[in-house]
């Protein structure tokens, strides 16, 4: 029987045991003697939040795909036994074997969101291998980033030897056998991440000189050999068959966040929402063989026997072929002890009815997401969702017997004024006044319509990376505008106002937008304790206000300045698809409110057309 | 139909609480192909209940689980099925059809059987087993055995002594546990819905008793097995109450 890191007194003594002791169903075990290559995949939060996460989960099936090698997981862990192994000087080990990570070939990350930077430092100090890659040795794992913030690398750029940009599918199988062939051959680490940075869209950072003005920002970034390239181009899987899904789904024993098969039905999104950095980021977009999908969802749920799957995608409503997917799960599964849970779709006719087959109507709540309280902000952030569509189809929605709304918004977009602000709760009332049309006699007591706002932050490769962006007074500000704004409506007793802590998203403006001066900051938070800080029970503003100070950081610098067209952006030197031409040209468009199209109705040229693929293609055949 | 599914849990799947082990099991019936019957409703669930939950740290030969099923393949079929769904540490070990209108196992459990031993202690240490059932023996030699007991409504107190139906010191082996002849001890409690010990109040209390404190990270607990009564109100084995399933049965 195979034998746990943590012994079992350790095991009694903290939350949720099961998050350790790997040997969920459809984890992987190899022989360790008929492998060649060791790689430990980290999500760097909890493990319910990071067996949640399909890229994972897609990337494992991939490599263990590959015979020479075994993939494991490995997840933060809580504060309660980040503790205990501090203490014990216990290293951090792989759920699978149970082995130290400090003796494996790779220990690869994802960096889903900013707020997990001092999480990325625990990892790596648990493993018990030196925080800065350039203190790493042929002893240690090569440390590799990937995921959305890896577009701007550089605030965590000590700490990782690769960053690679862009999707997993394409180029891993020639990282790896470039590794393995090196290694065996005797070669020196530094020659090895020499080889691996002239692969497309792997980045080694410390191959990499950035010098300042005296203002601060960037005067050059130059690779310090001539046979790697300047500019990093992103990985893009043109070929949508080859595009991975995860044939057999690892289940956790403790229920995850997402606890249900997740069926990816298209990457990239058609709309070109101006502050949405992953609508600008997994562009083109492409859709998967319909057929496909069906075959995909029936072996997953089979390999898994979960009674829940749910469709994934940036805006699933532009999944050309969904109604014919969604009839087919309808057909196949609904009421048979599967539940089909629906994304966000766009409400409408369709909508509505795929809804009711599948939801209670009158449990169920509507999504929209306006982002903005006016139509002149809409059309500034480009968002081409109007106020009648919004009426209309809640409209729509009431008359079948739904009662709850929710609506989403952005507050602190570039050029809100006190209307756009005023004008959340004002569409609000506007719903609400179109739920009392309804005769008494035919509704069902009160509707409830519930205002979510969050605040905007500027991220790169977004027609918004130039932005000044808003000061934590006026979040505070704008939130009560909108709350006593909410008061003054005829139909307030039918609203519902949340918003979130403004703290939290200023440190993640600061580190979308940041260079490489942040690592000494991130690195002192770190020593100082600072772990988790994506939950707000352990997240410190005092504490980072100081490691700021400490450092001789000045964090204004990265979010309270509007930037020239002509400054040297941190992550210029990373190529996305979409030129930085566009990207200006959206950014002057939004200042005059002019909408662009989606990519169906008129292509914007965007630059991603080079790709040759997904829509940019479709009416050429 | 209903049918009871006898599984063990073994290794690190004792860390694995009652609730998940539930929704494993679950997951695990789809992937076996059993036809599970479901209730009705706009969220239909499958029918299942388990016999008594087991504490988290606790090992297990003897746990319980009721489904109700439109047709079925043999036990030996059901159980193999079952078992290329499980992982290391949960082994499916009977599958049996029980008779109409049986009540399930959750209201029928009477008493549980444990062994207990220490987790440090290496093998072949039974020198002083005779010497722990002296001490048993006076233990339960007592008028009565009180012990407070933590209630919804407060502490409550009660005499142990008409609840353990067995207590005895000996040498203990477990094949899955990798453990030969160690010194354990092992005995029957009443268990289930009207008096429910748990083994820890019986240890506890007679650590006590010997002078000696529980330290509950020391000890394994070990369920060997479940029972309920038969018609003359004897403890029987749970699993005595189905019978074994020599044919595939298809009611349609």
């Amino acid at each position: 029987m195979r034998k746990l890191a943590l012994s079992d007194d350790i095991l009694m003594s903290i939350d949720k045991p099961a998050r350790y002791i790997g040997n969920e169903v459809n984890s992987v075990v190899k022989d360790k003697d008929k492998i060649d290559i060791r790689f430990c995949m980290c999500f760097p939060d909890v493990y319910e939040i990071g067996m949640s996460h399909l890229g994972i989960q897609i990337l494992y099936d991939m490599f263990n795909q590959r015979e020479d090698t075994w993939c494991e997981r490995v997840y933060s862990p809580w504060p309660d036994l980040n503790k205990i192994m501090k203490d014990n000087n216990i290293p951090l080990f792989a759920l699978e074997s149970q082995d130290p990570l400090k003796d494996f070939d790779f220990l690869g990350i994802t960096i889903q969101y900013e707020m997990c930077y001092t999480n990325l430092l625990q990892i790596l100090d648990l493993t018990q291998i030196p925080l800065l890659s350039k203190d790493r040795t042929e002893e240690h794992p090569i440390v590799i980033g990937g995921g959305p913030c890896t577009y701007n690398p550089e605030p965590i750029a000590d700490f990782f030897d690769i960053f690679y940009i862009g999707e997993g599918e394409t180029v891993y199988d020639e990282l790896l056998d470039t590794y393995k062939k090196m290694r065996d051959d005797g070669c020196s680490r530094q020659d090895i991440l020499h080889e691996l940075a002239k692969i497309r869209g792997i980045y080694v950072p410390s191959l990499y000189n950035v010098s300042y003005n005296g203002d601060g920002t960037i005067s050059a970034f130059t690779p310090i050999y001539d046979d790697i390239p300047a500019t990093i181009e992103k990985n893009v899987e043109m070929n949508t068959g080859n595009i991975g899904w995860p044939r057999k789904p690892v289940i956790p024993f403790i229920k995850a966040i997402q606890d249900r098969v997740t069926l990816e039905i298209m990457r990239g999104c058609i709309r070109g929402c101006r502050f949405c950095q992953a609508g600008m980021l997994y562009r083109p977009t492409r859709e998967r063989d319909v057929n496909e999908l069906k075959a995909m969802a029936d072996q997953m749920l089979s390999s898994t026997g979960y009674d829940e799957i749910s469709l994934s995608s940036l805006s699933s409503s532009d999944y050309r072929p969904l109604k014919e997917l969604l009839d087919y799960l309808i057909e196949k599964y609904n009421g048979k002890g599967v539940n089909i849970s629906l994304p966000s779709l766009r409400i409408d006719a369709f909508s509505l009815d795929v809804m009711s087959k599948v939801q209670d109507v009158r449990k169920s709540s509507l999504t929209f997401a306006p982002e903005a309280g006016t139509q002149r902000l809409r059309n500034v952030i480009n968002k081409g969702l109007t106020e009648e569509d919004i009426i209309n189809g809640a409209g729509l929605a009431f008359d079948g017997g739904w009662q709850k709304v929710k609506l989403y918004f952005m507050l602190g977009l570039p050029g809100e004024t006190e209307e756009d602000i005023k004008g959340i709760p004002e569409l609000a009332e506007k719903i609400c006044r179109r739920y009392y049309e309804i005769p008494k006699d035919q509704r069902n007591g009160k509707c409830q319509v519930t205002m979510s706002t969050s605040f905007f932050v500027p991220k790169p490769f977004t027609p918004f990376q130039w932005v000044r962006m808003a000061t934590s007074e006026y979040f505070i500000e704008s939130a009560k505008l909108v709350k006593s704004t909410m008061m003054e409506q005829l139909n307030k007793k039918s609203m519902h106002y949340i918003w979130h802590h403004e703290d939290v998203t200023i440190l993640e403006g600061i580190f979308a937008r940041g260079d490489r001066k942040l690592c000494d900051v991130i690195r002192k938070a770190y020593d100082k304790g600072q772990i988790f800080d994506a939950w707000e029970e352990y997240f410190k503003v005092d504490v980072w206000n100081e490691c700021f100070k400490e450092c001789n950081v000045d964090p204004d610098f990265y979010i309270f300045r509007e930037r020239d067209y002509n400054e040297i952006l941190p992550w210029d030197f990373i190529d996305a698809g979409v030129t930085k031409e566009f990207l200006k040209r959206e950014y002057e468009n939004a200042k005059k409110g002019i909408v662009t199209p989606n990519c169906r109705q008129k292509c914007a040229g965007c630059g991603i057309a080079s790709y040759k693929g997904g829509v940019c293609i479709e009416h050429k055949g | 139909m209903n049918i009871r599914v006898k599984f063990s849990k073994h290794g690190s799947i004792k860390f694995i609480g009652h609730l998940d082990i539930m929704r494993f099991f679950q997951k695990a019936i789809i992937r076996a192909g059993i036809d599970i019957a479901y209730s009705e409703g706009y969220n239909p669930h499958q029918i299942m209940s388990f016999a008594a939950p087991l504490s988290v740290g606790v090992i297990s030969d003897g746990e319980y689980m009721d489904i109700a099923v439109k047709s079925t393949k043999s036990s030996k079929d059901s159980i193999d099925a079952l078992n290329t769904a499980m992982v290391e540490g949960v082994k499916v070990l009977d599958y049996k059809l029980l008779p109409d209108h049986a009540k399930n196992s959750m209201s029928i459990v009477a008493a549980a059987r444990y062994a207990v031993y220490n987790k440090s202690v290496g093998v072949g240490n039974i020198n002083d087993i005779p010497e722990l059932n002296e001490r048993i023996n006076s233990y339960l030699a007592k008028d009565e055995i009180l012990i407070t007991k933590e209630t919804k409504k407060g502490e409550a107190t009660l005499d142990l002594k008409p609840n353990i139906y067995d207590f005895k010191a000996c040498a203990f082996s477990s094949e899955d546990e990798e453990i030969t002849d160690r010194t354990s001890l092992v005995f029957t409690v009443s268990t289930g819905s009207i008096t429910n010990i748990k083994p820890e109040l019986l240890l506890k209390s007679f650590f006590d008793y010997c002078n000696k404190e529980y330290v509950e990270n020391e000890y394994q607990i070990y369920r060997i097995e479940v029972y309920g009564r038969d018609d003359n109100e004897r403890l029987i084995s749970l699993n005595d109450l189905g019978a074994n399933i020599e044919y595939e049965i298809n009611p349609d």
